[in-house]
């Protein structure tokens, strides 16, 4: 099921005698997501994914706008007549039921043709917990449960009645990190094995990149870039979505741009023709650093200071060695942070005693962002 | 060890002392009372021991009349008083503008004095010889003949009595379930509703279950305060029940102690230990059918 947002927007009325006007929780949202995708709602606290989810439901009235499953305007049909599966933050699973009851519930309020047989209730029921892997939970009570067993219950309780499209809130965020882990692929397997347009919201970026289709990153009630997770990550529209995805975060800089080429501090990184001359943020991925090794830097460094670019020296405080790959941790004073990282292979080798580190950058992973604007300056190089 | 335990001990001791003495040597005194045949309380001596007092008691027509109107009593108001604070408090919790005034003025019968309800009521239903009440006046309207509520027939006398029970006790019943409503989490009604779940439904099967334990905490102090009946009797009929045909139990033990035929500590005391039982019995299975439908929580 197709699901359309047009120009959704919902104003709440502000708390408290003394204040006025209204708080925009979702402003003007327009919004296409295909039949059969998994989408995440991705923004901090406050960011207003909780409404749009709440919306898509019916537990909200939009102020304006319309929301569209296929074709069908639904926009002011009560939450019970939308045919949506909803998985609540806290479950919300009816503690004095069994898990076979919580089931059976949304089957049992079927009415006129919808009707349900017992037996078929009992074996659309008996499905829904074969999916989630819970078959044998049935005559448990939810306080019985662990949380992530109280999560399957949900997810079953939700998709038993084949819904049009399935909305998870926070679908994870009550869960320790290592059933986070397995209970977000067992949310893709279920959403491919059953193709339900599903619709999750997070503030966990991690979380959003790893299952969903198709991101939507939202900041203060507004849209800030829809894409593919690799998509949004590799060309982020501005500072706030470059900043929101990626762990550890990227590092930003203030920098300035002058006959095309990018200065941060004394120092010209990059080559970055076609770009005005303007004061940029820089941001820098932590996987975008390139340690410049010290015994072969006079030769490299002699050919680097030929072309006058690419080189970006920063204070070493520290090296974090994690396995896999070392994190180096450094000061710049153009940096916007206290401390900047840099994520390089384990292979590479930093000496922890020395006190300068020397980087060349990787320019895929070099983004510049308008100073005023905050929006993302494209470069014909990068 | 030891010295553990003497200080657990010390620490129980005024709550043994004040219960001890005010709750079961009194209890225990009852007891032996009503086994103490013709018990004299100038000489402090009795004959011998043995069931006469009960005997006496269940024989006598004023008990038998107080236990009728005590059981009607509690058939009546219990279970209705019970429905009408549930469809209020239900009520009250889905209509948001004036909510508080509302509260309040159901909240306000509770905070009245038993004794001036009464007045109110007598003003309402009593018959002189200078008007016949404002319920008649009323029922004068529709063409139905004048009744004596207060001296007239045993059934609208009764009827009174059940009016008045009730709309003492609701108040309280509605604090209790009001906040019984407030505390169900609002998330299982978001998801029933999600669900499709009609409204009716949704009261049955999530709200009533929810509200379960404090449901059966009001049915059986309900029950048990019913059974105590006698300050709302007095309100509205005086102190000479008996007459009247209107006396309860605990009337009835009164009566025995310290009324104009009173004096027969014997015949209270077992009057008052069968009330006990009853009251004892009635909750045991008040609590043995409530044990297998009340959800407690996890």
């Amino acid at each position: 099921m197709k699901v359309t947002l047009q120009n959704l927007t919902k104003k709440f009325p502000s708390r408290g005698r003394k204040a006025r006007g209204e708080v925009t929780a979702v402003d003007d949202f327009s919004f296409e997501i295909p039949d059969g995708k998994l989408v995440g709602l991705l923004g901090p606290s406050g960011c207003g994914k909780s409404t749009t989810l709440n919306l898509l439901c019916g537990l909200l009235k939009p102020t304006s706008g319309r929301i569209f499953f296929g074709e069908d305007d639904v926009t002011n049909l009560p939450a019970e007549k939308r045919g949506v599966g909803m998985v609540f933050q806290n479950y919300a699973l009816y503690p004095h039921l069994t898990v076979l009851q919580n089931i059976l519930f949304p089957l049992e309020n079927l009415k006129g043709a919808a009707k349900l047989s017992k037996a078929e209730m009992r074996k659309r029921a008996d499905e829904a917990a074969k999916l989630v892997q819970i078959s044998e939970l049935m005559d448990r009570r939810p306080g019985e449960l662990s949380g992530g067993q109280q999560q399957r219950v949900a997810i079953a309780r939700a998709l038993v009645k084949i819904p049009r499209i399935l909305l998870m809130d926070e679908p994870l965020s009550n869960l320790d990190a290592r059933l986070r882990l397995q209970t977000r692929e067992e949310i893709r397997r279920i959403q491919r094995e059953t193709k339900i347009t599903t619709v999750f919201v997070t503030h966990d970026q991690e979380e959003a990149m790893s299952i969903s289709d198709i991101i939507v990153v939202m900041k203060e009630g507004v849209i800030q870039q829809i894409g593919k997770p690799q998509e949004v990550y590799d060309t982020p529209v501005n500072l706030f979505v470059a900043k929101f995805l990626g762990t550890p975060p990227i590092n930003v800089f203030r920098g300035s741009v002058r006959g095309g080429k990018l200065w941060i501090g004394k120092e010209n990184v990059l080559d970055v023709p076609g770009v005005s001359d303007r004061e940029v943020y820089v941001g820098i991925r932590p996987e975008g650093f390139i340690p410049v090794q010290e015994n072969i830097s006079s030769e490299a460094l002699r050919e680097k200071s030929d072309a006058d670019s690419g080189v970006f020296s920063c204070r070493l405080s520290g090296v974090e060695v994690m396995g896999r790959d070392i994190s180096i941790v450094a000061v710049h004073e153009a940096s916007e942070s206290p401390s900047i990282r840099a994520i390089i292979g384990a292979e590479q080798r930093v000496d922890p005693g020395s006190a300068e580190v020397r980087f060349s950058i990787r320019p895929d992973k070099l983004f510049l962002f308008d100073r005023e604007t905050e929006t993302r300056i494209s470069a014909v190089s990068l | 060890m030891e010295k553990k335990q003497m200080k657990g001990w010390l620490y129980l001791l005024p709550a043994i002392l004040f219960l001890g003495f005010f709750l079961v040597y009194p209890l225990i005194d009852v007891l032996i009372y009503s086994f103490e045949e013709g018990y004299n309380f100038a000489s402090q001596t009795s004959y011998g021991v043995g069931m006469y007092n009960y005997s006496y008691v269940l024989h006598d027509p004023y008990f038998l009349q107080a236990l009728k109107n005590t059981f009607i009593l509690v058939v009546i108001t219990v279970p209705l008083s019970t429905a009408a604070a549930l469809l209020i408090s239900v009520g009250l919790s889905s209509f948001r503008p004036l909510r508080s005034l509302y509260q309040t003025i159901y909240f306000l019968p509770y905070v009245t004095n038993t004794l001036a309800v009464g007045l109110v009521f007598m003003i309402l239903f009593r018959r002189t010889p200078y008007t016949d009440g404002f319920v008649n006046l009323l029922l004068g309207w529709f063409g139905a003949g004048p009744v004596d509520f207060i001296d007239g027939p045993y059934p609208a006398k009764m009827f009174v009595l059940c009016l008045y029970t009730i709309w003492v006790v609701m108040p309280f019943k509605i604090l209790i379930l009001t906040s019984a409503l407030a505390s169900v989490n609002q998330e299982y009604y978001n998801a029933a509703k999600v669900d499709g779940t009609s409204k009716f439904r949704i009261f049955v099967r999530i709200t009533l279950p929810m509200i379960s334990p404090t449901l059966v905490y009001l049915i059986i102090t309900g029950f048990i305060g019913a059974f105590k009946a006698y300050s709302d009797a007095v309100a509205l009929f005086g102190t000479n029940l008996n007459t009247a045909e209107m006396n309860t139990i605990v009337g009835y033990v009164y009566d025995m102690l310290y009324g104009s035929s009173g004096g027969y500590p014997s015949y209270a005391s077992a009057a008052a230990i069968l009330l006990f039982v009853i009251v004892l019995t009635i909750t045991c299975i008040n609590l043995m059918i409530s044990g297998k439908h009340v959800h407690y929580g996890s």
